[in-house]
């Protein structure tokens, strides 16, 4: 087999075995599971819901004065899910199916500090989530300086779980300044709990950990362990790209970096000590990760056949670590790639597809459309760091062989033979 | 037998599925089937390679669709619909990481298996048993987006965050890997 068969193999087979889902995304979608319910919307439903079960409240009440009854149950008081806010305080909210709050419970002594007297059973969730982000910040906690805010969410039910992640972020209102805010859904199993406890973190911490090393963080899980919530945030903002869809998580707003130098300087620094010019770098990439306990950057570029790689101390700026690589690497490999062509712009990389080769095989040996040849094979070949396709084919009794270059297109070699 | 690794997806431009998803985000269910007829192999194939569990593939597959039907009205990135839609994918598998990690359960191994429907022939029951088996992620993610998802090598390094000449390199190694294995024990029915 050669590596189209192969490839048309995988996709046949692929293809026959794909389950066929439409019915049940049909399904939900037809049962409002696909969308999102803002906030107001279901305010408005919680408002008519409450003011009927406060009536039925009251008859349960006149029953009870008058049966003697002592126990029953509504909705109303049924714990369904909980919203945990993390700053450096950490406070859980747990609510009913309405979204009401049965019980605000500190979780260490910030936490104390933050709820002070404040009385937010049977408040609107929403209302009570600002209360407790407004005093965070007359504490002191959240600051222009460290804005971000980690929200862990769970629910009885998954679907719930979705929606009152979307409308806690949507809930979410700015003070002064600016909050950073990240909500995720998640479901506090043994294992997460063990490992939270294994990391002297929260269950939440640990899932944002978890979901920032997803990111491509190269730190240890243990050395993520001790930063604050922020940190953590402006290494996952560095490493997400703008409006990333990511399940189980939204956020929003800017975690501030005035601690750190930011990536532009970042990049002017690596620059200057490579001696380039900005307009010569190709394929940039800097991010924040953490290295010895360290914030760093992490800035990768290349320039003409040559990579470059920089780590850089997040607050001074200072170059820790300098590599430099230039040929047989995979990269030089793109960069010859793209020298090879007549247009030298970044995007000269771009390799043409297999049609095209045959096209332009098929073409030259018989002065035919591709599809009226036989026996075709085409496949990418790297010589020298240069990229061709071998094709081969035949037509009218002879067997054919070309090279097109995998870039520009041109004919290498060609090479014709009576098919026996 | 002329058969291509389209560079369209499924015989589809990226300019129709960009006008269906601007329909999906006007809550045109008709767009959505259409769009999901026209992509779900790259979408489950895609899963699979990443996740190696048809059945976790099978979900990601249907909460990628419930997605799409939630979000279309943030989609900006025209022209790059197929990319769109894959990272969309790809987000779902990372939450099916997520809760394989913290989940009681033990992932099955044989996870091949299941995927092997009697109406393959040998020779593809063979090829995708070994593709699932003795390949990295990275050779199976590329090769699946290559062959099943119609990307140009170009948009793969995009999608990937790869330089061009490692997506190149990998999907050789991949496919040669086959090749090789496959002049040991394959021969079925060719």
């Amino acid at each position: 087999m050669n590596n189209r068969e192969i490839e048309a193999k995988i996709k046949n087979a692929v293809e026959k075995t794909t389950p066929d889902v439409w019915e049940r995304v049909q399904h939900d979608i037809s049962h409002g599971k696909g969308e999102l319910i803002t906030m107001s919307d279901k305010r408005k439903k919680g408002k008519a819901l409450g003011f009927i079960s406060s009536i039925a409240a009251a008859l349960v009440l006149v029953s009870m004065a008058i049966f003697g009854i002592t126990n029953y149950s509504r909705a109303d008081l049924k714990v369904v899910g909980s919203v945990y806010l993390e700053v450096n305080p950490q406070i859980e909210l747990s609510i009913n199916t309405y979204d009401v709050v049965l019980e605000a419970t500190p979780k260490n002594e910030d936490g104390k500090k933050v709820l002070g007297r404040m009385e937010l059973k049977d408040t609107q969730l929403d209302v009570a989530l600002n209360a407790i982000l407004g005093s965070m910040v007359k504490n002191g906690y959240l600051t222009s300086q460290a804005n971000s805010v980690l929200i862990s969410v769970e629910h009885q039910s998954s679907e719930k779980a979705k929606q009152l992640n979307v409308d806690v972020l949507k809930a979410v209102k700015n003070n002064d300044f600016q909050l950073a805010t990240v909500v995720q859904t998640v479901n506090n199993t043994e294992k997460l709990k063990a490992q939270a406890k294994n990391l002297n973190i929260t269950s939440g911490k640990a899932e944002f950990i978890q979901l920032i090393k997803e990111k491509g963080v190269k730190a240890s899980e243990e050395e993520l362990s001790k930063l604050s919530v922020h940190e953590l945030n402006v290494i996952f903002q560095s490493h997400i790209k703008n409006n990333e869809i990511i399940e189980g998580a939204d956020y929003k707003g800017t975690a501030t970096q005035n601690k750190y130098i930011g990536i532009q300087k970042a990049k002017e620094i690596a620059l200057k000590d490579a001696k380039v010019n900005q307009k010569d770098v190709r394929d940039f990439d800097a991010d924040l990760d953490l290295e010895k306990g360290k914030m760093v950057y992490e800035v990768e570029f290349e320039v003409g056949n040559t990579e470059y790689d920089y780590e850089l101390d997040a607050v001074s700026g200072k170059i820790l670590f300098s590599h430099k690589e230039g040929s047989k690497s995979d990269t030089e490999v793109s960069s010859k790639l793209s020298n090879s062509t007549s247009t030298s712009s970044a995007k000269a990389d771009a390799i043409i597809a297999p049609e095209d080769a045959l096209k332009k095989a098929v073409l030259h040996a018989t002065g035919l459309a591709s599809s009226k040849v036989a026996d075709v094979d085409v496949e990418l070949d790297e010589e020298r760091g240069i990229y061709h396709y071998d094709v081969d084919f035949k037509h009218g009794g002879y067997e054919y062989e070309y090279e097109i270059n995998a870039v520009s297109g041109e004919i290498i070699k060609s090479d014709k033979d009576r098919d026996d | 037998m002329i058969v291509f690794c389209t560079t369209t997806f499924f015989g589809t431009d990226d300019k129709t599925l960009d006008e269906l998803i601007f329909k999906v985000a006007n809550k045109d269910t008709s767009a959505l089937e259409e769009l999901y007829r026209l992509t779900k192999s790259g979408i489950y194939g895609f899963a699979l390679s990443m996740l190696k569990s048809p059945s976790d593939a099978e979900d990601v597959l249907h909460d990628t669709y419930l997605s799409i039907w939630a979000s279309a009205y943030m989609y900006a990135s025209e022209g790059k619909s197929m990319a769109w839609l894959i990272t969309i994918a790809k987000n779902h598998c990372f939450k099916v990481f997520r809760n394989r990690k913290w989940s009681e359960e033990e992932l099955s191994e044989n996870t091949a298996d299941e995927a092997l429907d009697f109406s393959l022939s040998a020779d593809e029951k063979w090829v995708l048993e070994e593709y699932l088996t003795t390949l990295n992620d990275d050779e199976r993610q590329i090769i699946m987006l290559h062959a099943v998802a119609g990307f140009k090598y170009r948009e793969i390094a995009d999608l990937l965050n790869m330089p061009l000449s490692t997506v190149l390199s990998k999907h050789h190694r991949g496919l040669k890997k086959l090749k090789e294995n496959y002049k040991k024990e394959g021969t079925l029915d060719e």
